[in-house]
C-alpha cells in the first residue's frame, strides 16, 4: 500500500498538475471566502463552510478523481497494477489515502485564511477545526464515491463528468426528499452527503454524522474493492 | 465447465452477500447512531454563541419557573427537520444586499433542546399553522400573520407572541431572551402595569416597553387629556420629555395619582412617576414647578460635559457620557449589580442636563437624593442651547471660566413615606418620583448592546422597576448578542487587499511551482 501511495503522489508533486490542482482549488475557495466572509464583513464562517466548500470539494474531488483507475486503463497499466503482487484492497486504499492527501493539502490553504482574518477580527478556533473537521470528512466521502465511480468507468472524461454528476446530485437529493412523503424521502436522504455536514458548518461535534461519513467512506472503498476484484478475476 | 461455472456462481454469490451484509451494516449502524443521537444529546459545542448553551440568565430564570410549578408550551410555526437541518440563513441587510448569516433556524432549534433539557414543565410543539388552526383555538391563542413564536401557559391560559422579526435586530435582546421573558410573561402572578403618558407631545417609541413586557411587566398607554383619573392599576408612570405643557388640570391628576398612597386612606401600592427630560425639551413650566416644589427636584438649565468620561464611537452618531451612581442607599440599591464594587460597571448616557435639588427634606416629609451624577471633579454645564451637542464634538467642547464647574447631577429621586389603616390592613406605603436628565435610559439605541454599549442601561432600567415595585431580587432578562465577530479592515483599500491575497496568494505560488515542475521535466 506504502508504495502505491508513493507511486500516486510522486506523480502528481512531480508534475505541475498536483500544483495546478491545488491553485484552482485556492483560486475557487478563495473567491467563495471573500463572497461569504469578507464581503460580510464577519468573521462568521459557517455560510462558507456549509454551501459553498461543498461545490469547492466537488470540483477538486472530480479533478483528482482523473488520475484514479481510469488513468491506470487509459495508459493501460491496470493489468500490470491487477497482476502485481499488492492486495486489491491494498491498491485502492493506497489510491484512497493519496487522494485524500491531496485533497487533505488543498483545504489547508482555509488556514491561511483564517490567518489573515485573525488580524482583523476574532476567529472562534474551536468552531473553525469542527468546520475543516467537516470539510475533510465531506472530502474524504467524496473521494470514496470518486474511486467507486473511476473504478467501473473507462474513461478519464467519463470518470470525472460521473463523479461531478453522482455528487452534485447527492448534494441537492437532501432538498428533493424534503418533499417527498417521509417513507420515500427519509431514506432517500440518507443518500446526501450535504445534510449531515450542518452540525459541523455551525461547530457542532456530533458522533451520528461523523459515523455517517466514516460508512460511507467504509462502504464506498468496500464496493470499489469488490469490483476491482471482479475485474481482476473477469 | 461445468465446474467453472459452478465456482463462479459460488464466488458471485459470496460476493453479492458480502455487498449486502456490509451495506446493512452500514445502514443499521447509522439508523443506530440517529436513534442514540435523539436519545441523548451526543454533540459538543464549539460554536461562538454556544448553540446548544443557554447561558446562566436563563438558567437562573427557568430555576425559578421550574419552582413555581406552572408549565409552558412553547409552540413554533415551522417544521422541525428543517429546523434541525439549517446551517446558515439568508438575511437582508441596511444596505440593501443580502448576507448569509448564522441560521436563525438551527439556533431556534437548539435552543429549545436546551430549554427543554432544563425543564419538564416546558414542552415545545411545531406546527403548522395553516393546516391546525384548531390545536390555536383550543387554547385561545388568536395569532399574528408575523408570529413565529407562541409562548402559552395552560394554566393561567395566557399567551405571549414572538414576532419573525425577532432576528432582525439580532444585537437587541435575542431570542433566548423573548423566550424567557415569554414564559416570565405568561406565568407571572400580580403583574405590575406601566402607564406611559402620550398626549403631550412626549417621546413613546421605546424598546423599553418590549424590555419591561419581557420582564413581566404589562405596559399602558394613557391619554392625560382623556383620564379622569389615572387608575388604581398603574404602578409606574412615565413621562418622556413632553413638548406640550402640562395644564393645572393635568397636574392635578399627576398629584392624585402620586397622593393616595400616602394619604392613609387605602393600600394602592406604591406609585412612582418616573420623568426624562433632557435638554431638547421645551419649557413645561407647571410641569417643572410640579417637580421642583412639591418633589424637590428642578431641572437644571445646562448641558454637562465631562471630557475624561465621554467618548464617540466610529459610526455611531451618539455621543457616550459615562456617569457613575452616587452611594447614596436608594441609588446603590437601584443600580444592584451594576454598583457591585468588584463588577462596577458605569452607566453611560447620551447628552443630559443637569438637576437640582431644591430641599433634601421638606415638611411634607418628601426626602430628595441623588441617583446618578458625572464621574470627574473638571465636568461642567454649557448653558442649554449655547452650544449644539454632537457625537462629533462631544468630547472636544472646553470649559470657561462662566461655566459652573464639579459633579453634577443628571438623575435624582424624591421620596415620601406614609402609612395606611383602613380598620383590617395596615402598612406602608410610598410615593416616588424618579427625574432623569436624560432621554438615553429609555431610547432604544442606548438599552441595546450595540457597538458601543454594555446591556448596563436595560439592567439599569430593570432595577429600578423591581426596586419600585419592593421585588429586587427577580432575574433580569436583557439583552444577550447573538452577533458574530465583526471585520474591522479600517479602509475599503485594506479590504480590496485583503481580498486579492485571499484569492491570489496561494494559486500564485502554485503556478510559479508548476511553472519551475514544468520546466525541470522539460529539461530532464
Amino acid at each position: 500500500m506504502a508504495a502505491i501511495i508513493k507511486k500516486e503522489l510522486v506523480s502528481y508533486f512531480k508534475n505541475p498538475i498536483g500544483y495546478i490542482v491545488i491553485g484552482a482549488y485556492s483560486l475557487i475557495t478563495g473567491i467563495f471566502f471573500v463572497i461569504s466572509v469578507i464581503s460580510n464583513m464577519q468573521t462568521y464562517m459557517g455560510t462558507y463552510f456549509g454551501t459553498y466548500m461543498y461545490f469547492a470539494n466537488l470540483i477538486l474531488v472530480a479533478l483528482i478523481s482523473f488520475k484514479f483507475f481510469s488513468e491506470e486503463k487509459k495508459n493501460g497499466t491496470d493489468t500490470l497494477l491487477l497482476t502485481s503482487p499488492v492486495k486489491v484492497s491494498g491498491l485502492v486504499l493506497g489510491k484512497f489515502v493519496s487522494g485524500a492527501v491531496i485533497f487533505t493539502a488543498a483545504t489547508l490553504v482555509n488556514i491561511i485564511y483564517v490567518l489573515l482574518i485573525c488580524m482583523f477580527g476574532t476567529v472562534y478556533t474551536g468552531e473553525f477545526i469542527m468546520q475543516m473537521l467537516g470539510s475533510l470528512l465531506i472530502g474524504y466521502s467524496m473521494i470514496a464515491v470518486a474511486l467507486f465511480i473511476s473504478s467501473v468507468t473507462d474513461n478519464q472524461i467519463g470518470t470525472v463528468a460521473a463523479t461531478s454528476a453522482v455528487l452534485l446530485l447527492m448534494f441537492i437529493i437532501d432538498s428533493i426528499s424534503r418533499l417527498l412523503p417521509p417513507l420515500i424521502g427519509v431514506p432517500l436522504s440518507y443518500l446526501s452527503l450535504y445534510s449531515r455536514f450542518s452540525d459541523f458548518a455551525i461547530g457542532l461535534f456530533n458522533p451520528a454524522p461523523t459515523v455517517y461519513y466514516l460508512s460511507v467512506i467504509a462502504v464506498f472503498l468496500f464496493l470499489t474493492v469488490r469490483m476491482i476484484e471482479k475485474r481482476r478475476w473477469a | 465447465m461445468k465446474k467453472n461455472l459452478k465456482g463462479k456462481f459460488k464466488y458471485g454469490a459470496l460476493s453479492v452477500s458480502l455487498t449486502v451484509f456490509v451495506i446493512l451494516a452500514a445502514v443499521l449502524l447509522n439508523v443506530a447512531m440517529g436513534v442514540l443521537d435523539s436519545m441523548f444529546d451526543l454533540s459538543a459545542d464549539f460554536s461562538m454563541i454556544q448553540t446548544t448553551k443557554i447561558d446562566e440568565v436563563s438558567e437562573a430564570f427557568i430555576d425559578e419557573f421550574n419552582q413555581s410549578g406552572l408549565h409552558v408550551e412553547i409552540i413554533v410555526n415551522g417544521n422541525e427537520s428543517e429546523f434541525k437541518k439549517a446551517s446558515y440563513d439568508a438575511q437582508a441587510t441596511d444596505s440593501g444586499t443580502v448576507s448569509n448569516v448564522f441560521s436563525a433556524r438551527r439556533y431556534t432549534y437548539e435552543l429549545l433542546q436546551s430549554f427543554l433539557s432544563k425543564s419538564d414543565n416546558i414542552e415545545v410543539h411545531w406546527i403548522d399553522i395553516r393546516y391546525n388552526p384548531q390545536f390555536f383555538k383550543e387554547r385561545g391563542i388568536t395569532l399574528n400573520d408575523t408570529t413565529f413564536i407562541t409562548v402559552y401557559c395552560p394554566e393561567t391560559r395566557r399567551s405571549f407572541l414572538i414576532d419573525e422579526s425577532v432576528f432582525d435586530d439580532n444585537e437587541y435582546i435575542g431570542l433566548e431572551r423573548r423566550i424567557d421573558g415569554g414564559i416570565k410573561n405568561v406565568t407571572s402572578e400580580g403583574m405590575r402595569t406601566i402607564g406611559v403618558i402620550r398626549d403631550h407631545g412626549e417621546s413613546i417609541t421605546s424598546y423599553l416597553w418590549d424590555l419591561a413586557e419581557l420582564n413581566g411587566y404589562n405596559v399602558e398607554f394613557i391619554d392625560l387629556y382623556d383620564t379622569e383619573e389615572i387608575s388604581d392599576d398603574i404602578s409606574f408612570l412615565i413621562i418622556c420629555n413632553p413638548t406640550v405643557t402640562y395644564s393645572s388640570e393635568d397636574i392635578k391628576k399627576l398629584d392624585a395619582y402620586l397622593n393616595p398612597a400616602v394619604k392613609g386612606e387605602r393600600n394602592d401600592g406604591d406609585r412612582s412617576l418616573i420623568v426624562f427630560a433632557d435638554s431638547d425639551m421645551p419649557q413645561n413650566p407647571l410641569l417643572e414647578d410640579y417637580l421642583s416644589t412639591i418633589w424637590g427636584i428642578r431641572l437644571g438649565s445646562y448641558n454637562v460635559f465631562d471630557p475624561d468620561n465621554s467618548s464617540t464611537v466610529l459610526n455611531v452618531n451618539e455621543p457616550f457620557l459615562r456617569v457613575e451612581y452616587t452611594g447614596s442607599g436608594p441609588s446603590t440599591a437601584i443600580a444592584g449589580t451594576l454598583a457591585e464594587e468588584r463588577n462596577y460597571l458605569n452607566l453611560t448616557l447620551g447628552k443630559a442636563r443637569n438637576l437640582e435639588l431644591t430641599f433634601e427634606t421638606n415638611s411634607d416629609g418628601v426626602q430628595t437624593t441623588s441617583l446618578l451624577r458625572t464621574i470627574s471633579d473638571d465636568s461642567f454645564g454649557k448653558q442649554i442651547g449655547s452650544v449644539q451637542i454632537d457625537s462629533s464634538n462631544f468630547r472636544d467642547v472646553t470649559r470657561e471660566d462662566s461655566d459652573p464647574t464639579g459633579q453634577m447631577t443628571v438623575g435624582a429621586m424624591s421620596y415620601k413615606q406614609g402609612s395606611y389603616d383602613n380598620g383590617d390592613e395596615y402598612g406602608l406605603t410610598s410615593s416616588n418620583v424618579l427625574v432623569f436628565g436624560s432621554t438615553s435610559l429609555m431610547d432604544t439605541y442606548y438599552l441595546s448592546n450595540m457597538a458601543g454599549n454594555t446591556s448596563a442601561t436595560s439592567e439599569y432600567m430593570l432595577s429600578m422597576l423591581a426596586f419600585l415595585s419592593g421585588n429586587e431580587n427577580v432575574v433580569k432578562i436583557i439583552a444577550k448578542s447573538l452577533i458574530s465577530g465583526t471585520l474591522e479592515f479600517g479602509s475599503d483599500v485594506m479590504t480590496v487587499l485583503i481580498s486579492s491575497l485571499v484569492i491570489g496568494l496561494v494559486p500564485i505560488v502554485c503556478a510559479v511551482v508548476a511553472v519551475i515542475r514544468w520546466r525541470k521535466r522539460k529539461y530532464l
